[in-house]
């Protein structure tokens, strides 16, 4: 079960403004789905290795060459703010 | 309308010309767009222009193949090169990606042309389009029902006959099951059997992109256009593609399969179960070797996706901040144009994988939840591989019920899941599944599902093929 | 009231220098236009997918070798979650818990030895400025290759952490891994500190100070958390556990972040890069191909009997090494050619007038000079023209006494009636020697010197002085 408040942890972690109404639902589907994954936190697994991948014969390492990349004007087209070449982005309190 | 194969082989035999099967389609979303909503961007004009020099091309001997000419639709996740890509968010507003992805490139490159961007559930999280920011599709067969999701978009253009083919992508069924509910053939393949470069990221450890065809042969033929390593993803494999058609024309007459039981539990609605057990029978008798086989770990599938995929969810997601694309509200300071950007970006499915895939990797819970899924992930392949050391495939519907009404799954998170419950097996251990039309049920397709061992697309689609056939008796 | 003992843990970050970033192909360049260096993958794009650079793992395993790592058969990459508009995509590809090396150990100049917690291998974020308007990011920093070396607590003092850092850099440049500019910012390091009672081994809360980029703020901000420390102590208080940051001008630390706020980096295995196998056959050959290290190659300066400030200068730089060696092996004393690359040659190296890495003259020729000297066929005023010449326009030590006529004036003979010249033209000196004032004999032979233009050895001049005064 979710415990209290945490959706507002949650949220301040993954940057998220909810309203009040958004919080309250989305703590009661957290704490339902979580009730239901309890069966898979019951199996005794800690014998059981990890899957993280399950690609086979995947590339191996890049070689160390560059090659040109993108034009600031394409890479930047769609950014809300900029200044020159730069990326422009809001300044921070204290803590940002 | 006709099959990618009959229509490319018409246009080779210069029966018809590109132009008009473009015409053709366009009259076709003209017809049925305001109804369906199959699409978010529509291209007509780049359609009709590619679709001349398609034709030119042929004229002049300098065909670039069988998709030369092709009408075909993408799934809005997938990028495409200075065309409005919106994984129906909001949250990227009017994106002009500055790239196509490979599998993009690979069908440009064939000469295929793109008439559009199809419709999906937001992030492709979802199972009905209903969560897509720009409204929901509708199922062609009954359009007071959900098409299925999250490539509904795609699904729909194939199955209402505006497009010859349609790319999707899968994290948890989601080609297979929206196929199932539109009556189209849907193909998730092995995990890196596709390059994923410029696939818009829901859980990269699932997520592949897949195919929607009107039939077995057409599902061959995309898959092998798209399929192949590519440098710019690592964890595509190097694997050689096989012939994927020479697979299909061969069909899987000699081959043996199981029907897990465990797939045929309650929630899966009596008359999908039938008509499973009608075409195992028909396999039988068509000289299909039947065992039976268990998969008991399945039953934890569901848990564990809801927790892998959220996860990675919410750390693939975390790109979108309104910085360097996409919306940026107004805000006193970063911190708060970071909460309100994403909080006003997002919808409410969205938002909800983010906190739960947040919550499964904090401190102190990574190793109960995480952990976890992924360890039960192994024992789930381990059993698919032992599985497949019995039978060369699995035969099990590709849904638990038919296509659902609007409204009838939103408010209960759970019960929308539920619609993924037997194609994400075959996403967690990796597996190629397709999707086949059965006999429809009261009017409403139902899917069968055949899972191959993994990088057995050429085993699997000759089971399919076989299969299509025996179904349709 | 108890002494404290310092206890301080470094986390040194230092930038690879590679042709491309560590996941994408673009250049890995300083000083470029901001935003020149970016493409899909290191800024983030919607779809793009990171795929590593075969040269930042050897890289990092090459210094996982030459710190005395165990280098991992097989590691992988991790995702670290958290949002700064200088992370484009909202997370840093870096190592958790199989990282390329770990286990190792360095000596440390006057710091004893220091155990390495581990090498590991992430990319840098871009650059934020921070300006009126709110704050500008240039991303070509973005995807840097980046070697994450963590020590164990094991310094004891803000010297020996400096002196650790400084080690460390030394490594990496002698490696040829970095150009490791710390103006440039390519190596910064965080700091982490606590105290506790001298010989115990208590676990006191620890500060972290993040982020410096000079040995001198390392200094001087441990030196200031010390005293910080010690104040609280002796004042029965209790040290937070936070992140402080470095206020230079100020010469202040201050808080930056409480252990309540500290972040929840939710820390997962990568699913887009897959674990990978280093090949023990591979690591092999890049041991056997490590060069000297710097410590190896003092120990082997002060086994030649080089004094602690010539082991110090000499070791430190690659090219001196290389030009002492070169001197060796024509044949040179090690303290005489020492005495010239930390004379001479390094004044002009500090003029710019000399480069070891590019020298405009073999080191042998030292070799050639010191034999010169030592078999007297040059005197020490000639030979420092002659280096001065191969300097300025290079060939060799043969060319250069014939074109400044400085063969040695071997005829005693001819010697003494130089002096003889320098002696009618000085009376006054000459008089005052006579008197016993022996501090006008320098002058008098400088004279000589003037005259000769150094062909002249100077105690021989000395010698015959004294002879025709007294006489």
């Amino acid at each position: 079960m979710a415990e209290q408040g945490i959706v507002a942890r949650l949220a301040a972690l993954a940057r998220l403004e909810l309203d009040a109404g958004e919080a309250d639902t989305l703590e009661r589907d957290l704490g339902a789905i979580l009730e239901h994954v309890e069966r898979l936190r019951a199996l005794r697994l800690s014998d059981v290795d990890a899957t993280y991948w399950t690609t086979q014969a995947a590339q191996g390492m890049r070689p160390d060459e560059h090659r040109p990349g993108l034009e600031v004007e394409d890479a930047l087209s769609s950014a809300a703010a900029r200044a020159g070449r730069f990326l422009l982005v809001p300044g921070m309190r204290e803590d940002g | 309308m006709e099959s990618l194969y009959t229509a490319a082989a018409r246009l080779a035999r210069g029966e018809a010309r590109a132009e008009e099967l473009v015409s053709e389609a366009l009259d076709r979303v003209a017809e049925r767009e305001e109804d369906l909503h199959a699409f978010l961007t529509l291209l007509p004009e780049s359609a009709r222009d590619d679709a001349k020099a398609s034709d030119r091309r042929r004229t002049a001997g300098q065909a670039l193949g069988l998709f030369d000419g092709i009408p075909w639709a993408a799934k809005d996740n997938l990028l495409t090169e200075g065309v409005r890509t919106t994984a129906a968010s909001k949250i990227l507003g009017d994106y002009l990606p500055p790239y196509s992805a490979t599998a993009v490139r690979r069908l440009d490159e064939r000469g295929a042309v793109l008439l559009g961007k199809a419709n999906l559930d937001e992030f492709a999280m979802g199972s009905s389009t209903e969560y897509s920011a720009f409204g929901p599709s509708r199922n062609p067969v009954d359009p007071t029902r959900v098409p299925g999701g999250s490539s509904g978009g795609s699904a729909v253009a194939v199955a209402a006959g505006m497009c010859q083919f349609a790319l999707g992508s899968e994290t948890g069924g989601s080609v297979r099951q929206p196929a199932a509910f539109c009556g189209v053939v849907g193909v998730k393949p092995s995990y890196g059997r596709v390059s994923r470069y410029g696939l818009i990221a829901f859980a990269s450890s699932l997520d592949q992109i897949g195919t929607l065809t009107r039939d077995v042969r057409d599902a061959a033929l995309v898959l092998g256009a798209i399929a192949g390593e590519d440098p710019m993803d690592q964890t595509a494999s190097t694997v050689a593609v096989p012939d994927y058609l020479a697979a299909v024309e061969e069909g899987g007459r000699a081959l043996s399969f199981g029907v897990p039981a465990e797939y045929l539990r309650e929630g899966v609605a009596p008359e999908i179960r039938a008509e499973v057990e009608r075409v195992a029978a028909a396999l039988e008798r068509d000289g299909l070797r039947r065992r039976d086989v268990s998969l008991a770990h399945t039953q934890y599938a569901l848990d564990a996706y809801y927790i892998i995929a959220p996860a990675e969810a919410s750390s693939n997601l975390s790109r979108f901040d309104g910085m360097r694309y996409g919306p940026r509200a107004e805000a006193q300071d970063l911190l708060e144009a970071y909460r309100r950007s994403r909080g006003q970006g997002f919808g409410p499915e969205v938002k909800r994988r983010i906190l739960l895939g947040t919550y499964v990797l904090s401190a102190g819970y990574y190793d109960t939840y995480y952990l976890q899924a992924q360890r039960l992930r192994t024992l789930l392949r381990q059993e698919f591989l032992a599985a497949f050391e019995q039978v060369d495939f699995l035969l099990t519907p590709t849904t638990p019920t038919t296509a659902f009404r609007f409204g009838e799954n939103t408010a209960d998170p759970l019960a929308m899941y539920m619609a993924d419950a037997l194609t994400i097996p075959a996403n967690l251990a990796g597996l190629p599944a397709i999707s086949v039309p059965g006999r429809s049920s009261q009017g409403l397709p139902v899917g069968l599902q055949v899972m191959a061992p993994p990088m057995r697309e050429d085993l699997m689609l000759a089971a399919a093929a076989t299969l299509e056939e025996v179904a349709a008796r | 009231m108890s002494d404290f003992e310092t206890v301080i843990g470094l986390e040194v970050h230092i930038e690879l220098q590679t042709e491309s970033k560590m996941f994408c192909s673009c250049a890995n360049r300083f000083g470029d236009p901001p935003n020149t260096n970016i493409c899909p993958v290191c800024l983030g794009l919607p779809g793009a997918l990171p795929r590593p650079n075969a040269a930042g793992i050897d890289a990092a395993i090459r210094m996982a070798l030459a710190l005395g790592c165990r280098v991992a058969k097989r590691s992988k990459f991790d995702r670290k979650n958290y949002f700064y508009p200088d992370l484009p995509k909202g997370y840093q590809i870096s190592q958790l818990d199989e990282p390329i090396g770990a286990d190792g150990q360095v000596e440390v100049p006057l710091g004893g030895s220091v155990r390495i917690l581990r090498v590991q291998l992430e990319e840098d974020a871009g650059k934020l400025q921070h300006e009126a308007q709110g704050a500008v990011v240039d991303f070509n920093r973005a995807g840097v290759p980046l070697l994450e070396i963590v020590s164990a607590p094991d310094l004891r003092s803000p010297q020996e952490a400096r002196a650790y850092w400084e080690e460390i850099r030394r490594i990496a440049l002698a490696l040829g891994i970095s150009d490791a500019r710390m103006e440039e910012g390519s190596v910064r390091a965080d700091a982490n500190i606590s105290l506790r009672i001298a010989g115990s081994e208590e676990l006191n809360p620890r500060v972290e100070i993040k982020n410096m980029n000079s040995f001198r703020f390392l200094e001087r901000a441990l030196a200031y958390e010390t005293e910080r420390q010690t104040g609280i102590y002796r004042q029965g208080g209790r040290v937070e556990q936070e992140t402080r940051g470095w206020d230079d001008p100020r010469g202040v630390t201050f808080s930056q972040r409480s252990k309540e706020e500290a972040e929840d980096y939710r820390y997962f295995p990568e699913p887009d890069l897959l674990p990978f196998a280093i090949d023990p056959g591979h690591v092999e050959e890049l041991r056997a191909s490590l060069p000297e290290l710097p410590a190896r190659r003092r120990q082997r300066l002060v086994a030649l009997g080089l004094q602690e400030e010539q082991v110090r200068l000499i070791a430190e730089s690659g090219g001196r090494t290389a030009f002492f060696d070169g001197a060796m092996a024509a044949g040179g004393d090690p303290g005489e050619a020492a005495k010239w690359i930390c004379g001479d040659l390094a004044r002009l190296e500090n003029d710019g007038r000399f480069d070891f890495g590019q020298p405009a003259f073999p080191a042998a020729e030292l070799g050639e000079l010191l034999g010169a000297v030592a078999k007297g066929e040059l005197t020490g005023p000639g030979s420092k023209q002659v280096v001065q010449l191969l300097a300025r326009r290079g060939g060799t030590v043969a060319s250069a006494i014939a074109e400044l006529g400085l063969g040695k004036i071997d005829d005693l003979e001819a010697v003494r009636a130089e002096v003889r010249q320098v002696l009618a033209e000085q009376p006054k000196a000459v008089a005052d020697l006579a008197a016993g004032k022996q501090q006008v004999m320098g002058f008098l032979v400088g004279q000589v010197m003037r005259r000769t233009r150094g062909r002249v050895a100077p105690d021989v001049a000395s010698r015959l002085i004294t002879e025709e005064v007294g006489q």
